[in-house]
């Protein structure tokens, strides 16, 4: 796909005038320019791990000897006493969150170690999610009953008891919703910034215990005992998709932030990779040529995906955790837990993996998880007044729930209108082609003559009034359907636009369609 | 009370009042010859036609000479006259006597017997239909408020009489009460014969009839009419003497007291807090089951099965919640059903063995706290190096995973709420039938035989060392969990796929546009039976027929899509209408925008 500039840059010698050579000129330049800035601040290329067959995946002691001297606050160790703990990064990667089971809140900027706040409420927590964008974070935590919503301070701004004990929280930063699957069975979508339930669906297949969100659609992925991995959004009741991935019963679904990926773990340990687009199963071992999935032995059922497609997973019952390569099999790095592992999440934009545990927090160094090139407005280098554009923008922005819809099944907010292009172009050609009936064209008015009398004479004159009105209403039609189409879809059509078709209403109605068969008559009038 | 009327047309009564009005007549002093001379005398002074007196007169305020009967005051005015024709005192209260006595015996004459006789009959009708009806009340009013009620109607109430004849003879029975009912009647019967006109039938019809209506008095009546006289005596049989009353009344007090003392006493006694007081009652009672039990074993032994059974009962259920105690109520009443079963006892040895064995500490449960300790130390301190278990690393190694080495551990162990785990286990239970939830608690219950599965829990301080023995104890009952969970789960994903097709051959029916058939029912069928159905072809020709739409999933085996129409109109609103300038069509538009 090439731009006439393109073109014109190419080939400078066949240009058709001076004004287009110079015209081109400055494209070149402005394109070397652009080369050389890009030049000067290069992409920074991932990290990564370099295993060798026969040896042992290096030690967080080997890695902290070296990277970086910037990268090594992504180490460190947490011991609390009210676990497990669940932990979240907020979307810049800047923040993270735990809560405990037993009661304990606290935020704090982990790179520089600097505390938020902390506090104590007193019942068990069960999943949090950082909401908003950027410049005044908030947290929602799930309580054992409602879920709150805390400011940067720790001060409880919304208790929301619809979402009633939340198993798992999910922040949709496009759309503003805070998502909540809960162990009533329920889904729930609520508009942040609105306030407003969005939709509230009952999954009825147990406690919701097994979720996941897919960043790029929008959607929630539930994993059900039964096998089947199930695609929701706010406006059907019903899962849009559903998919029997592990017969043996879903533990643990996870999705890449970034890609279409989504990972589930089975009853039988069994971890699998699906292409959500396509909903089919990819291969995962980077040896075997076909391999479906791979057995993780003593699996628990957590999983997560970094941006660059890093998977983690506790092995030895959440005794450790080991890092997967993005479609492989081979662990790239294993680490042990103090307490056994309850929550696992990989910092977006960094290198650093956060697990969640029975006796506390740690974060471990996973070279290569994190995307080193921030393309967002919000990332961690984005400054206040930059994160506070992009709340603004994020606002504005933001996208109606119907927009949330899975790739599988088409559509998406990218997607173009073919099915309105169609029936647009159906109803221009319907109205374009429509002729006057037979009678309306065969019509001689008949010649005049002195003697006829004056009631034939009226008949006749009606008769010739109503066929000129039907032909006048066909016309008239014909207009206002071209005038509308003139707004959608002129340039399809290749109609042209009238100023007097600008005028004329929006709400043209479709004619019928002719069947021309004796059921017409049972088909109801239109007006 | 009864009508007078009813007791006019009883001949009985008719003599009677004439044997009083005779007895009347002869105590008084005017003879009958006197007095009719009188009157004749009266008759012709006062030229007073005897035929004229029913005449019927426009009412006046002047008097009426000649209408001897018509009104009260028209008799005072004529006693007036006669005293005024009379003239002296004497004389005049003679004749004053005689009036008196001439006015109690004429009295108007009723209507005759004949004529009063049907309605006689139809007010008792009327009354015994009236009785009969308010039986129902309860039923009717009962079966309206009902929410629903179900045909046929229980069978209730009296036999319905089969013919004109029954209506009749119960009618006349009817009268026959009514007659014996109404106290003036029978204070003047007493010794007369009884005249009623139906013969009172003793089948067994009749005697059911009466049982269920409850009609002593028709017994009376029948027992009149035989002139039986124990059956009178017998007229209220629910009336007791005196001192069976008193004697009744006397037993009811004394069962009261016993029952209040008694209540009294368990109050007290459940009030009391001492401890020994409680084990000795505990004993008593412990002895007093026993001792029953005992009893019953040779006198009831239906009844001693049962509460063996239910002892069997109880242990299954203690077995199924697998506290395998000993000291409790539980095992007490255990040890009763022992002393009766052999096996009994045998089976709460082992329970009570098994528990002792599931609660002594193993060495690896032991030495648990230092290797937490241990392994803290590991993760801060520089040389963490990770030690995955041999067999993973080298599974690791080769690159692929060999099936043989799996170690899997069954996922009924985990806690719940915090993970997905227990979703996983609750799949071993939910799609499947009865007969597999069995299987899975009999796996459980041999899972809980090993002695030392790894179990790491919420303090989760296991550490690898612990593991890596513990892996060594228990590889022969490994072997065996493996197993049965490949079966397990083998069978929970047949289950699971047959499950999903099921439902994706509804979600597909239930989506799929219905055909319109537009033959209406009726159609073809007026002219009446006889008429030939319409042909097939024709028919066809009614419906519509709907599009057959090709599903999304139509490719997939393992997915179901659902076809989104509400949500995909409410999409389109936000969809871009047309392909946007530079791009030639949408695939190329959509492209641009994803990547």
């Amino acid at each position: 796909f090439q731009t006439t500039m393109d073109v014109a840059a190419e080939d400078s010698d066949q240009m058709p005038s001076g004004f287009h050579a110079k015209a081109a000129a400055k494209a070149a330049r402005l394109r070397r320019e652009a080369a050389k800035l890009a030049s000067a601040s290069a992409l920074e290329s991932p990290g990564g791990i370099e295993s060798r067959p026969g040896e042992w995946a290096p030690t967080q002691s080997k890695l902290l000897r070296r990277v970086a001297v910037a990268a090594r606050p992504g180490h460190f160790e947490l011991s609390l006493q009210y676990g497990p703990y669940s932990v979240a990064y907020d979307t810049t990667g800047r923040l993270l969150a735990l809560c405990g089971r037993g009661g304990h809140v606290a935020a704090f900027e982990w790179r520089q170690k600097r505390l938020m706040f902390e506090s104590q409420v007193n019942e068990p927590c069960h999943a949090l999610t950082w909401v908003g964008a950027g410049s005044t974070p908030q947290l929602a935590v799930a309580h054992s009953n409602w879920t709150y919503i805390y400011d940067a301070q720790g001060l409880e701004l919304h208790c929301l008891k619809r979402l009633h004990k939340a198993n798992k929280l999910f922040w949709l930063p496009r759309h503003w919703l805070l998502a909540a699957c809960t162990d009533t069975g329920h889904l729930h979508w609520q508009d942040v910034s609105t306030g407003q339930t969005v939709a509230s669906y009952c999954g009825h297949h147990g406690p919701l215990r097994v979720s996941a969100l897919h960043p790029d659609s929008g959607c929630v992925l539930t994993g059900q005992p039964n096998g089947q991995l199930c695609i929701w959004t706010p406006l059907e009741k019903r899962p849009v998709v559903k998919m029997l991935c592990c017969p043996a019963g879903v533990r643990a679904v996870a999705t890449a932030p970034a890609g279409h990926a989504v990972y589930t773990l089975g009853g039988d340990s069994r971890l699998r990779v699906w292409d959500i687009r396509c909903l089919r199963p990819l291969s995962v071992s980077d040896s075997g040529a076909d391999a479906a999935s791979i057995r993780l032995f003593d699996a628990a059922p957590q999983l997560a995906v970094s941006q660059r497609g890093l998977l983690a997973c506790p092995v030895r019952q959440g005794a450790a955790l080991m890092v997967l390569p993005a479609g492989g099999a081979k662990p790239l790095l294993s680490h042990p837990s103090p307490g056994r592992l309850s929550d696992l999440a990989f910092c977006p934009w960094e290198d650093v993996l956060a697990f969640g545990h029975a006796r506390g927090l740690g974060s471990v160094l996973v070279p290569g998880s994190g995307e080193p090139n921030p393309d967002g407005a919000v990332h961690p280098l984005s400054g206040k007044r930059q994160r506070r554009e992009a709340e603004v923008r994020g606002l504005l922005d933001k996208l109606p729930p119907e927009t949330i819809a899975p790739p599988a099944v088409g559509g998406g907010v990218n997607a173009v209108d073919a099915e309105g292009i169609e029936e647009a172009l159906a109803r221009k050609r319907a109205a374009v082609m429509a002729l006057p009936s037979d009678e309306v064209r065969q019509f001689q008015p008949r010649r005049r003559s002195g003697k006829a009398s004056g009631e034939l004479n009226r008949k006749v004159g009606e008769r010739w009034q109503r066929r000129r009105m039907e032909l006048r209403q066909l016309l008239k039609s014909k207009k206002r359907v071209l005038a509308e189409m003139g707004d959608e879809g002129a340039d399809a059509a290749g109609g042209r636009k009238t100023k007097k078709a600008k005028k004329v209403s929006q709400s043209g109605e479709l004619t019928k369609p002719a069947t021309g068969t004796f059921l017409d008559r049972l088909i109801p009038k239109a007006d | 009370m009864k009508n007078r009327e009813d007791s006019d047309d009883d001949p009985l009564e008719e003599e009677a009042e004439a044997t009083m009005s005779a007895g009347e007549e002869a105590s008084a002093d005017v003879p009958e010859e006197d007095h009719a001379a009188l009157l004749s005398g009266l008759r012709r002074t006062l030229k007073v036609d005897g035929r004229r007196r029913s005449e019927r007169r426009p009412p006046s305020s002047a008097m009426d000479v000649h209408g001897l009967r018509s009104a009260g005051g028209a008799a005072s005015s004529m006693r007036q006259i006669l005293a005024t024709a009379l003239g002296g005192q004497a004389a005049k209260r003679a004749v004053g006597q005689e009036l008196r006595a001439a006015k109690r015996r004429h009295r108007v004459l009723e209507a005759p017997a004949k004529l009063t006789e049907a309605k006689s009959q139809r007010i008792a009708a009327y009354e015994r239909a009236n009785k009969d009806l308010g039986r129902w009340y309860g039923y009717v009013e009962r079966n309206r408020l009902s929410e629903e009620v179900s045909f046929p109607l229980p069978a209730t109430g009296a036999p319905r009489p089969q013919s004109v004849s029954d209506y009749r003879q119960r009618a006349r029975v009817d009268i026959a009460v009514a007659m014996s009912a109404d106290p003036d009647s029978a204070k003047g019967e007493s010794g007369a014969a009884p005249t009623t006109s139906a013969p009172v039938v003793d089948d067994l019809e009749s005697r059911l009839y009466r049982r269920l209506y409850n009609q002593t008095a028709i017994a009376e009546a029948a027992g009149l009419a035989a002139g039986n006289p124990q059956q009178q005596q017998q007229k209220n049989p629910n009336q007791l003497d005196g001192a069976k009353v008193r004697e009744r009344l006397a037993s009811n007090r004394r069962l009261i007291a016993r029952r209040h003392f008694l209540e009294e006493k368990l109050k007290r006694q459940s009030r009391i807090k001492s401890k020994s007081y409680r084990k000795h009652a505990r004993r008593a009672k412990l002895k007093q089951e026993e001792a029953e039990l005992t009893a019953l074993k040779d006198s009831d032994p239906a009844a001693f099965a049962e509460r063996m059974a239910a002892l069997e009962r109880a242990r299954a259920d203690e077995r199924i919640s697998q506290r395998h105690r000993g000291g409790s109520k539980f095992a007490r009443q255990q040890k009763l059903r022992a002393k009766f079963d052999d096996a009994a006892r045998q089976a709460v040895q082992d329970m009570i063995q098994r528990g002792k064995e599931l609660t002594e500490k193993t060495d690896g449960d032991a030495n648990g706290d230092s290797s937490g300790e241990d392994s803290d130390a590991k993760s801060s301190g520089d040389e963490a190096a990770v030690q995955l278990p041999e067999d993973l690393v080298d599974d690791w190694n080769d690159g692929t995973a060999e099936e043989d080495k799996d170690e899997t551990v069954p996922a009924s162990l985990r806690p719940a709420r915090s993970t997905g785990l227990s979703a996983a286990s609750s799949t071993l239970a939910s799609s499947a039938g009865q007969k597999r939830q069995q299987q899975q608690r009999s796996l459980e219950l041999d899972l809980s035989h090993m002695p030392s599965l790894p179990t790491v829990d919420a303090a989760g301080d296991e550490d690898g060392d612990a593991l890596e023995a513990a892996s060594s104890r228990r590889s022969l009952a490994r072997l065996r969990t493996d197993e049965l969970l490949a079966e397990e789960v083998a069978e929970t994903e047949a289950d699971a796929k047959a499950d999903f097709e099921r439902e994706k051959a509804a979600v597909a029916d239930e989506e799929q546009p219905k055909d319109v058939d537009l033959f209406l029912p009726g159609w073809n069928t007026w002219t009446g039976p006889g008429t030939r159905p319409v042909s097939e072809e024709r028919r066809q020709k009614f419906v519509i027929k709907a599009p057959r739409r090709k599903r999304r999933d139509a490719a997939h085996g393992h997915v179901i899509i659902r076809e989104r129409l509400g949500a995909g109109q409410a999409l389109r609103r936000h969809l871009v209408k047309g392909v946007p300038f530079p791009y030639a069509n949408a695939e190329q538009f959509e492209g641009a925008m994803r990547a």
